[in-house]
């Protein structure tokens, strides 16, 4: 009785069913969707700023070593004291709708961050003025002259060696001016957001899919793909199935089940899958308020009972790589001569005597978000509860962790940061770069000095000492005071479908990619 | 032969149950002639019923007509199928049950379901089914017939739930009309009105088969009764003869429960025990058991059915002796 | 009579309207109430504490409670739920186009639902205690026990993976809807089958099917029109709540199939504490449920004579 209007139906589904993307376009899916395409307010989805626009610079991995490149910019020179930095436009650019780039446009978009107030004020609130800016004493940006259409310069506040690869990060993103003044819903309507970037937002249907095609007034290389379609697939082995299925093009494999991924995707699919490091850093942060963590024998005992060598070859497959500081590889500044303790359970629980703990006296609470890694947090406090140390797992909705984070109210978690810019000041001065910053990650680190030197650090100018500065600090940190325990850098693993000829994974390693560069395989093209 | 409307011989209906064949009906015969009442009386789940099914050709599973015979009106219906049977039914002969409350449709007009009647049998047009419905609506004693018709069972009272169920089994004008305990659920005063309706459609000329546990009621509609008993016939004969001479000890019996009721004695008089289960019924006499003259052959063999005047059969020893001595 | 049903019907629209305020005002509470922040949960790792105070300013959410409550209730008579952090778009925008998808997910897992669950009950109570009856009670049992999820995974593995006739996930066009709605209706039909066969059984038990018998109706004519309207009573009361229960508690279907529904939506407004739009899809999904149990009552008091004259 069922199968009779079923099978009906069904001879009906084949005749319409078009599952493969077509020619010249590409079909990749998301868990969940942006909540806006406007970079002022969106800190966590890149896909449209990647693709729909541009930087002044760029960040490129060049042989493992994350590297700025130009890009709207062709030249730049910074003064003596490091406060003035000349620019030169690359000539000829155009928006997607046709209109020239000009400085005027660059002037624009760094000030729309400070009047907006959003999240993305830290890099412009640097430059001269733009804290009046943005308490609206002033009504312009006071530092950036425009000298003509494709020159200007910016004066900041206090040096900073770094704000070259600031300017790099996806916040830093380039709007049409003569548009976006007068949108009245940039970032969300397609129509109102522009860019120079090699795509434009040509449909968007919130939780559901996001289309961008190919910007025919680009002015860099003509990519192979002319149409990308992000579709929001919040189950993962629903993604699963419908990449088997030839239903998407790439994948991102760090939702799907790691069984799935080491059976079928490691052995079936070895050829096409693409390794990227996720430039970063996994570490296990310790709120020294706690009257059991704030004892450096104590942090340095878990130190050496954890085997982060175990958890990466066991638990990761290998798709990680262990680190010894803060700041990761691939980071200019990455220091690769720190060594981690040995890994140790009897020095451990010697430490822990020596402090005057015995077994299961030292207990505290490890706090899982919800959306977590439960297996790490498992194998951690397992590895832990063998030198006597309860670190007891408890699981939070992820808004209630954040809200307890952001109050230094959690007793030790397990964090992941992915970096934005290339320059060490995006992570040691994120976590260390003053009691309030250090409160709101919840480790709450005392020294106030050393915050005070991570703090001032990013004025150094010149590079040599700015990196030495950084690497004394970490050692400072990490070897010292133990006020920071790194694990690993994972890899992201994608899949290539058999329509993609090849795939450059953004440079940190993100889910959110820059679609030009995919190379769609002949056959494939438009 | 053209005034017998029913020719019921040597019925046999059982239930074939897990746990053996079930006799509910046994070697019965019953005639009714054009016009005649004729009653059939007798304690509940004698049987009585399942001759009513039987001529309906309602028996149901695992119920089944095992041999016999049944002719309506000239016709055999035991070897008729499904199909024909559905166009007897309703039109031929027609049967009002015992309960107006839950005979009817709850969710259906009761001028539609009297109208439906029409419609399955005759191929008319729906003002004129509506009409015939209206006419017997009206016939059988409804007031405000035009309103009634669309009104739902749940709006009228049990008294005018029957008629409407009679008007439902007279609007085709049957020749024969079973009616199935069709006071039993009725207070007495409506009780009067419906079985004076009776008495009218069998004096207009359909042929009445009446069933009942109530030997008033049968007393005052029938010209003939059969008494039956654990599923056969014991006794049978005019109203007169087997009223005024009762000679099964069951008839008596019956009476006796009447006249004690109507004599206002305390002590209410009844028949001993209870009515056999018809799967394990007694070798001789089923109703020996209970028999105040029973005797040794009683419980071994089973009594035969034999007149004593033309107008009076009865199905016992006793009678049999006297005859034979 | 008829000024009484007016009545009637105002009383009900009354409580209904008392429901929504109710659900709208407990909404409002237990979101002020649970821990979780909803600035920071949207602004994620970079987030420091300056940001997240500057923004919870812009959204009016350092505004005196009792302010924000007005405002809400305010708004949401106009049909204004205000604009939802995630997903950065006013909520009536949102919840509007996400409504209409669920709402044909929940017709055509109905239909399914229907069509299945009725044809399997009548079979089954038509051939009661045969082998056809078991059968058909195995398969509604396995519809009843086996979880949404389940189904959904097994018809996407046959469907779509291996025999390639419908796909994955999303709605392009209708075809989209096929195998969410058998997953979605599945439940459903094996309720609504064990429901149809034991109701149906009971009234073909009933006297007024003799009756019907008695005039000289056969099987069939009595099935249609004397068993089946009196047995689909208690039936259009489950497939009226149900459907309700369809549209508002369609999540798992919805986040498996990728369909951009009301329930999919109300569960990203929770784990990202997106109060405008949590409050929105709360009060369309009781706005649902109230007006589809109304819808059931008045159906049912259409299809029973008996009590349309109660009420």
């Amino acid at each position: 009785m069922l199968t009779v209007p079923l099978y009906g139906l069904l001879a009906q589904g084949c005749a319409s069913q078009t599952t493969r993307a077509k020619r010249g376009s590409m079909v990749t899916a998301t868990a969940t969707d942006m909540s806006t395409m406007d970079m002022a307010h969106n800190d966590s989805v890149y896909w449209a700023q990647l693709n729909i626009f541009d930087r002044l610079f760029e960040t490129r991995m060049i042989d493992g070593q994350a590297t700025v490149v130009n890009s709207l910019c062709t030249d730049y020179r910074r003064s003596e004291d490091g406060l003035t930095y000349d620019f030169t436009l690359r000539e000829g650019v155009l928006f997607s709708n046709g209109d020239p780039l000009t400085s005027s446009d660059v002037c624009y978009s760094f000030s729309r961050l400070l009047t907006e107030a959003a999240a993305n004020t830290e890099i412009p609130l640097q430059i001269k003025g733009g804290e009046a800016l943005m308490k609206k004493r002033a009504d312009k940006l006071e530092g950036f002259n425009i000298k003509d259409n494709t020159h200007f310069s910016i004066v900041l506040e206090a040096p900073n060696g770094g704000f070259i690869a600031e300017l790099s990060s996806p916040a830093m993103s380039i709007v049409n001016e003569r548009v976006t003044r007068t949108a009245k819903n940039f970032g969300k309507e397609p129509t109102e957001t522009i860019g120079s970037g090699p795509y434009y937002a040509a449909e968007w249907v919130p939780n559901d899919h996001f289309t961008m095609r190919y910007n025919e007034h680009y002015w860099g290389e003509e990519p192979t793909v002319k149409e990308a379609v992000r579709r929001i697939i919040p189950d993962a082995s629903t993604q699963d199935l419908m990449f088997q299925n030839g239903e998407m093009d790439i994948i991102s494999l760090s939702e799907i089940d790691s069984l799935i991924v080491q059976r079928s995707y490691k052995t079936e699919r070895a050829s096409q899958i693409v390794h990227n490091q996720q430039i970063g850093m996994t570490f296990v942060a310790l709120n020294e308020t706690n009257r059991f963590l704030k004892d450096v024998r104590v942090r340095k005992a878990i130190c050496m009972a954890i085997d982060v060598n175990d958890i990466v070859h066991n638990l990761m497959c290998d798709d990680g790589m262990r680190q010894n500081g803060i700041i990761p590889t691939g980071i200019w500044g990455h220091n690769d001569k720190l060594e981690g303790p040995p890994f140790d359970p009897d020095g451990a629980r010697a430490l822990l005597a020596e402090a005057g703990y015995h077994d299961g006296d030292v207990s505290f609470e490890f706090a899982l978000s919800s959306n977590g890694p439960q297996l790490l947090y498992e194998t951690v406090s397992n590895q832990l509860s063998k030198i006597g140390v309860k670190a007891n797992i408890k699981v939070y909705d992820k808004a209630a962790f954040m809200e307890k984070r952001l109050a230094g109210e959690v007793e030790s978690f397990i964090g992941t940061w992915f970096m934005d810019y290339n320059d060490p000041a995006n992570i040691m001065a994120v976590f260390f770069g003053g009691p309030e910053r250090s409160k709101g990650r919840s480790i709450c680190y005392p020294n106030v000095d050393i915050m005070q030197r991570v703090s001032a650090a990013k004025h150094i100018v010149d590079d040599e000492k700015r990196k030495k500065e950084y690497q004394d600090l970490e050692r400072k940190i990490v070897i010292e005071d133990r006020a920071w325990i790194p694990l690993y850098e994972g890899t992201r693993l994608f899949c290539t479908g058999d329509r993609v000829e090849s795939f450059t994974p953004f440079w940190a390693g993100y889910e959110d990619f820059c679609v030009k560069d995919v190379v769609l395989k002949k056959e494939a093209r438009a | 032969m053209t005034r017998r409307t029913l020719e019921v011989s040597h019925l046999n209906t059982s239930f074939f149950t897990e746990r053996g064949e079930v006799k509910a009906v046994q070697d019965v015969s019953i005639s009714v002639n054009k016009g005649q009442v004729v009653g059939i009386v007798g304690e509940s789940g004698c049987g009585k019923s399942m001759i009513a099914r039987s001529i309906m050709g309602l028996v149901k599973k695992p119920g089944k007509i095992v041999s016999g015979s049944i002719v309506l009106q000239g016709k055999e219906l035991t070897s008729l199928g499904e199909k024909e049977l559905c166009k007897i039914r309703g039109k031929d002969v027609s049967m009002v049950f015992q309960e107006p409350m839950t005979s009817l449709n709850p969710t259906m007009r009761v001028g539609k379901q009297v109208q439906e009647v029409v419609a399955i049998h005759e191929d008319v047009s729906r003002e004129e089914a509506r009409r015939r419905t209206l006419q017997i609506l009206s016939a059988v004693g409804i007031p405000e017939v035009e309103a009634r018709y669309n009104a739902y069972p749940h709006e009228l009272s049990g008294g005018l739930r029957q008629r409407v169920i009679i008007a439902m089994a007279m609007v085709m004008k049957p020749h024969l009309l079973i009616a199935d305990e069709p006071t039993t659920a009725l207070d007495a005063t409506v009780e009067t009105q419906i079985m004076a309706l009776l008495k009218q459609l069998a004096k207009d000329g359909t042929s009445v088969l009446i069933i009942s546990h109530n030997l008033g009621v049968i007393a005052q509609l029938a010209d003939y009764v059969y008494v039956m008993y654990a599923g056969r016939v014991v006794e049978k004969g005019s109203v007169f003869e087997l009223f005024d001479n009762p000679l099964h000890p069951y008839t008596h019996g019956l009476l006796g429960a009447v006249s004690s009721l109507r004599s206002q004695t305390k002590v209410l008089q009844t028949i001993p025990g209870v009515v056999p289960n018809l799967a394990h019924l007694p070798a001789g006499c089923s109703f020996a058991p209970r028999c105040s003259k029973c005797m040794a052959r009683c419980g071994s063999e089973q009594p035969k059915l034999v007149a004593v005047n033309p107008e009076h059969e009865v199905c016992c020893h006793l009678k049999e002796g006297a005859d034979s001595l | 009579m008829k000024g009484s049903k007016a009545s009637n019907l105002l009383r009900r629209l009354l409580y209904a309207l008392i429901a929504i305020v109710g659900v709208a005002t407990l909404v409002f509470v237990l979101l002020r109430m649970v821990p979780g922040n909803p600035v920071a949960t949207l602004l994620g790792e970079h987030a420091d504490k300056e940001t997240v105070e500057r923004i919870s300013s812009s959204l009016g959410l350092d505004k005196p409670l009792p302010v924000q409550f007005a405002d809400y209730l305010l708004g949401a008579l106009r049909g204004d739920f205000g604009q939802s952090y995630t997903l950065g778009k006013p909520v009536s925008e949102l919840i509007g186009p996400a409504f209409v998808n669920t709402l044909w997910l929940a017709l055509a897992a109905a239909l399914v639902s229907w069509v299945v669950g009725i044809a399997c009950g009548l079979a089954a109570a038509i051939h009661k205690s045969t082998i056809v009856d078991r059968l058909f009670m195995g398969f509604s049992l396995l519809g009843v026990s086996l979880p949404v999820f389940m189904v959904a995974m097994l018809l996407q593995y046959v469907f779509a993976r291996y025999l390639h006739w419908l796909p994955v996930a999303g709605v392009t066009d209708w075809t989209g809807y096929i195998l969410p709605a058998i997953a979605l209706g599945w439940g459903s039909a094996g309720s609504i089958a064990r429901l149809v066969r034991s109701s149906v059984i009971e009234v073909l038990q009933q006297d007024y099917i003799d009756t019907a018998r008695a005039k000289g109706r056969t099987g069939t004519q009595i099935l249609v029109l004397h068993a089946l309207r009196n047995a689909m009573l208690p039936v259009i009361t489950l497939m009226a709540m149900q459907f309700s229960g369809l549209l508002s508690g369609a999540f798992i279907t919805e986040t498996i199939f990728s369909i951009n529904g009301i329930g999919r939506l109300a569960v990203q407004a929770i784990a990202g504490r997106d109060i405008p739009l949590l409050q929105g899809t709360t009060l369309l999904c009781t706005f649902v449920i109230v007006m589809g149990n109304l819808v059931a009552d008045l159906l049912y008091s259409v299809c029973d004579p008996r009590v349309r004259k109660e009420a």
